[in-house]
């Protein structure tokens, strides 16, 4: 097999010709989309947006900051545009059950004008009811019906009274009503005198009196239905003075509002309720003690209320369907609320306290909203679940759905609903919806699924710049020359990861350009160049990379045991990557192995002590499944190996060791020294194939900042598997190495490739008779292991399980990772 | 005779009314509580003391006594019985009521008052009892309830039968406003401008409604009221009347914007017709001055 060559420095570094650009800077670049690269998630906000069906709500799901916003509300603007406002809706007093305030929908712009007219009605009846009942014809007339109404009485008792004089018997007035009593001289008779009259006299005294209070008691049962009748009339009366008062000004309203059936039936309750209680209009006439606390004015203002009209939702100034952004969706900020106001120390409520939530404000258009903040937000999911699948938003307090508090509350009557809600969230949370909430699937049909980088080309280094430019010029920063552009493009691709791919996170790219700004005016440039974005990408990493370099310093003053040069059995240098915040970074680690005779083991220390994540455990068991097929599966395996990562406390994770591990476990069993100037990352297979990792431009250039500390000895390198070439995008420094040789890098396809770069000894083939040369790694690899299968055999015990292992002590001092 | 009054004016000394005793009757009804206090503002102005009478209805009491009366009781219809104690018990009270009602509007404006209770006929005692005062008080109504009229019995009688001025009160009547004379140049009438002056002075303003055959005896008694009531400070505005058919008269003064009419009787030219229907027909109160 032969042994990889070093790379080119043209494969560790993809650059962006900055000649391929027409323009000089950015000023000369048009605007363009603010979004590219999302051709899928365009296409289906297009189509979520544009189809009209119910549970056709979106959901944009992406990383944070790739723009999600920024797509969905441009294309909403455009479509918003084209659409008419909706419906203005405001809240009015039920006047059958007031606890059920009425829902009105009006044409936009109506509501605020209904507003007003009722507030004028009702200013005007304050002067004009009150006028009409003090005018003169109508206390003339309530003045005949009170007569009227007396003098039934008067004359039926007067009558009476004639009637008893006759008699000589007077009708005299008792601390309770009346009384007859026989008169003398005009004086009652007094009963000495009563007695000494006849027999005769008496009983028919006795007699006429009886029949008197006969007659009066039929005139006294009648008087109460009198009293009725007078005060019905006085009701009637008072009803047509009323509804003659307030006709006129019905009449105009009612002609302004004609084509509104609802008003129209509202104005008739109004028409009612007036009439029914005008007196409320003629409050000040009252000396209560209630006036003199000056509650009386209170007292009517809170009567007149129900004449209020709660403008809801005013789409008076609104343009096109309306787009509303909730940033803190809280339950309440979405289906409203209903407020209290204390009263003498109660809680009271009606109407006029109803408050819209984002939901009526965003009824008849769109409705944006961020997953996370949703889903943080008690309940909110819940509300907005029920507003949709109900098709209406039913405004009801917590505290009322769950019975905490007991204060007088209404229910108004829901408003339909129809809103398109789009929701912005990352990815896990949209699959945790579809997975666990079995109506979200239902209600948010469409996902916008946001890319987080695009194809590296021509085309779209052109659009990159565009949209360099665009931002530039939205942001208002100076403007990037050419050569910025392509630096810009370059990092893009390093933040991607990929020499192929472009990252399209924006607000990496946006924070960029910013920062780039800023070092621009730091160092008086009129435009941006490759400096400046040179010095943000620096100052950024400086900013972000303390603890990378306590690390550093860590290796470097040996705190931390790496060695660069030299040759070591069973010891190699692995690679792992850190990530602090959004700053990652690798350091090498020196992973060991041991054997010993045992019965065919190979022990992840890592794993033993549970500071081994589960793929790092899969890597170990797959590298001991390829020893075990290559060379036991046709002899014993005596040994027992054990694996570990020294001086690391704080656990790993990941297979990108495996085939490090590999090559330090081959070293053990074939003795083969492993030049300590070279690095390894890559996991392996069964077959030994050293496969794809994460993060090669970290872990390359952790190894070279080690490397070049301690100066670069021309021998030092890393091996990276063969798969991740196209995802180098290395620090010019570490390109300039490569190309003065005195550094290299390494593709490896197989772990035979790589063990012999790293002992300088051939891996070894097969021969015809199925062994390896015996100089070769494989060769000594078989030896050993045959060696040691007849020693095993010599001893009639099986091996001792041996603790004489010496445990490395674990030491505190040591910077976590 | 008409001539006659005039030269007695000008000739003689003023005719004035030495009021020190008013006697107010009390029924403890709201007329009779505004009775009091109208005579309690005006004991106060003359410095005169106060006399409350409650009279104990002897019918009432009689009445109860005859075994056969029943009370049928006021918009129920129902017969109740009555009897003797209950219905003293029932005057008792209303009595200490009434006393109540004085000592509290007396001692709040510091006058010298006392009260006495009186049994039989209400206008008999009353009127038995304003000999001894020099203006008898009482509400327009007693504690009647079907109230018809404008005049009860009683105030009827006691205007008709009382030697000396009366005063006839109802509830709800404000007297700060200004109070109306009406002048007709009768000896009377004379004493009641100067009453009507006296009691203005609080509100500051008299009206006098000038009732003169011709110009010249209007202008004359115009210049007399100036001379007469030289020493009060008032100001006073005129009105001549030209019409005195009754119901002309009592819509002139309820328009007036009158707190309490002053009205002389003794000797008056006015028809006796005029002054009656005034008092019935009027809601103001009036005092009568002889």
């Amino acid at each position: 097999m032969p042994v990889p060559q070093p790379l080119p420095p043209e494969a560790l570094y993809k650059t962006c010709d900055p000649q391929q650009f027409a323009f000089a800077s950015t000023a000369e670049v048009e605007d363009g989309h603010q979004i590219i690269g999302q051709d899928r998630a365009v296409a289906s906000i297009q189509f979520g947006i544009g189809i009209q069906r119910e549970g056709y709500n979106l959901y944009a799901l992406g990383s944070h900051g790739t723009g999600k916003y920024t797509a969905v509300h441009q294309f909403l603007a455009q479509k918003a545009a084209a659409e008419s406002p909706p419906s203005d809706w405001c809240y009015v007093h039920n006047f059958e059950q007031a606890h059920k305030s009425h829902a009105l929908r009006l044409p936009a712009g109506m509501a605020t004008e209904l507003r007003d007219d009722m507030q004028k009605l009702v200013e005007e009846l304050v002067t004009i009811l009150p006028a009409a009942f003090t005018s003169e014809e109508y206390q003339a007339q309530k003045k005949v019906l009170e007569e009227e109404y007396k003098s039934q009485q008067t004359q039926a008792l007067e009558k009476l009274r004639s009637q008893a004089r006759l008699n000589n018997i007077a009708l005299i007035q008792t601390p309770g009503g009346f009384a007859f009593a026989p008169l003398k001289e005009g004086e009652v008779v007094s009963p000495d005198e009563f007695l000494q009259l006849s027999r005769e006299e008496q009983t028919k005294i006795e007699a006429q009196v009886e029949d008197l209070q006969e007659t009066l008691q039929d005139i006294m049962r009648q008087v109460p239905q009198w009293q009725r009748t007078a005060q019905r009339r006085l009701k009637e009366m008072n009803r047509e003075v009323a509804g003659f008062a307030i006709m006129p000004l019905l009449n105009e309203l009612r002609q302004k509002y004609a084509e509104l059936e609802n008003v129209q039936a509202y104005f008739s309750a109004v028409q009612r309720d007036i009439i029914e209680n005008f007196d409320i209009f003629l409050e000040e006439e009252k000396t209560t003690m209630a006036a003199m606390m000056g509650m009386a004015a209170a007292q009517q203002e809170s009567s007149l209320r129900r004449y209020q009209v709660n403008v809801l939702v005013d789409h008076r100034t609104t343009a096109g369907a309306p787009i509303v952004f909730e940033a803190q969706p809280r339950y309440q900020n979405l289906v409203g609320r209903v407020e209290h106001i204390s009263q003498m120390g109660a809680l009271m409520t009606d109407f006029t306290l109803i408050k819209p939530g984002a939901l009526h404000r965003a009824n008849g258009g769109y409705l944006v909203l961020e997953a996370r903040s949703l889903l943080m937000q008690p309940y909110a999911w819940d509300g907005l679940k029920h507003a949709l699948r109900a098709g209406q938003i039913n405004i009801e307090s917590l505290g009322q759905v769950y019975s905490l508090v007991s204060t007088v509350s209404l229910e108004p009557e829901p408003i339909p609903l129809d809103v398109k809600v789009i929701m912005l969230g990352e990815r896990l949370l949209y699959y945790l919806l579809c997975h666990y909430e079995p109506d979200f699937p239902e209600l948010f049909k469409v996902a916008a699924d946001f890319e987080d980088d695009m194809e590296r080309s021509d085309a779209s280094n052109q659009a990159y710049a565009q949209l360099i430019a665009t931002l530039v010029r939205k942001e208002k920063m100076r403007h990037f020359d050419r050569a910025a552009v392509a630096r810009v493009i370059e990092h893009s691709s390093r933040q991607a990861g990929d020499a192929e791919k472009l990252s399209i996170h924006m607000q990496s790219i946006s924070d960029l350009l910013r920062e780039a700004d800023y070092w621009a005016v730091e160092n008086n440039h009129e435009v941006v160049t490759v400096v400046d974005v040179q010095r943000a990408l620096d100052a950024q990493i400086y900013r972000a990379s303390r603890i990378r370099d306590r690390i550093q310093e860590s290796i470097l003053r040996d705190t931390i045991l790496i060695d660069t040069e030299g040759e070591m059995l069973g010891q190699i240098n692995g690679l792992a990557v850190y990530q602090t915040g959004q700053f990652a970074f690798a350091k090498p680690s020196r992973i060991t192995a041991r054997v010993r005779m045992g019965k065919g083991e190979v022990i992840d220390i890592e794993r033993q002590v549970e500071m081994g994540g589960p793929i790092h455990s899969k890597g170990v068991m797959i590298l001991a499944g390829f020893l075990g097929a290559r060379y036991a599966a046709e002899r014993p395996f005596p040994l027992s190996a054990t694996l570990v990562f020294e001086q690391s406390y704080a656990g790993v994770d990941g297979d990108s060791a495996s085939s490090a591990e590999l090559y330090a476990l081959l070293s053990v069993l074939a003795q083969a020294p492993l030049k300590q100037s070279l690095a390894v990352t890559g996991s392996v297979n069964q077959h030994g194939q050293v496969q794809a990792i994460g993060g090669v431009n970290e872990k390359i250039e952790g190894f070279f900042d080690v490397c070049n500390a301690r100066g670069l000895t021309g021998a030092q390198g890393v091996l990276i598997p063969q798969a991740n070439v196209k995802n180098l995008m290395l620090r010019q420094e570490v390109v300039d190495a490569v190309r003065d040789g005195r550094f290299h890098v390494y593709p490896v396809a197989h772990v035979d490739e790589g063990i012999e770069l790293l002992t300088g000894v051939a891996a070894g083939a097969l021969d015809a008779d199925g062994n390896y040369p015996p100089e070769s790694i494989n060769g000594r690899v078989v030896a050993w292991l045959t060696q040691t299968a007849e020693e095993q055999r010599k001893f009639a015990a099986p091996p001792r399980e041996s603790d004489a292992e010496s445990r490395k002590e674990e030491s505190r001092d040591k910077p976590d990772a | 005779m008409l001539k006659a009054a005039k030269r007695n004016l000008v000739t003689n000394q003023m005719h004035k009314l030495t009021i020190r005793r008013i006697l107010v009757a009390l029924d403890a009804s709201t007329h009779s509580l505004a009775a009091l206090e109208a005579a309690a503002n005006m004991a106060l102005l003359l410095k005169a003391e106060l006399v409350g009478l409650f009279v104990e209805d002897i019918n009432l009491l009689r009445a109860a006594g005859l075994p056969f009366v029943q009370e049928i009781r006021y918009a129920l219809g129902e017969r109740r019985a009555i009897d003797v104690p209950r219905m003293e018990a029932y005057l008792r009270a209303q009595a200490a009521q009434a006393q109540r009602d004085l000592s509290e509007m007396a001692e709040r404006r510091q006058l010298r008052y006392s009260f006495r209770v009186a049994r039989g006929p209400v206008s008999a005692e009353l009127l038995a009892a304003a000999l001894e005062a020099d203006l008898l008080a009482l509400g327009r109504l007693g504690r009647s309830l079907a109230q018809s009229e404008l005049l009860g019995s009683t105030a009827r009688t006691a205007v008709a039968h009382a030697k000396g001025p009366v005063l006839l009160m109802r509830a709800g009547v404000d007297l700060s406003q200004p109070v109306l004379v009406i002048y007709d140049g009768c000896p009377a009438a004379q004493r009641a401008l100067w009453v009507g002056a006296t009691l203005a002075q609080p509100n500051g303003s008299l009206h006098v409604l000038v009732w003169a055959d011709d110009n010249e005896t209007a202008k004359q008694f115009k210049s007399d009221i100036v001379m007469q009531l030289a020493d009060i400070e008032v100001a006073i505005s005129y009105r001549r009347l030209h019409d005195i058919e009754p119901d002309k008269l009592v819509e002139t003064i309820s328009h007036s914007n009158t707190g309490l009419l002053v009205i002389g009787t003794t000797a008056s030219p006015l028809p006796p017709q005029t002054l009656q229907t005034v008092l019935e027909r009027l809601d103001t109160p009036v005092l009568v001055v002889r």
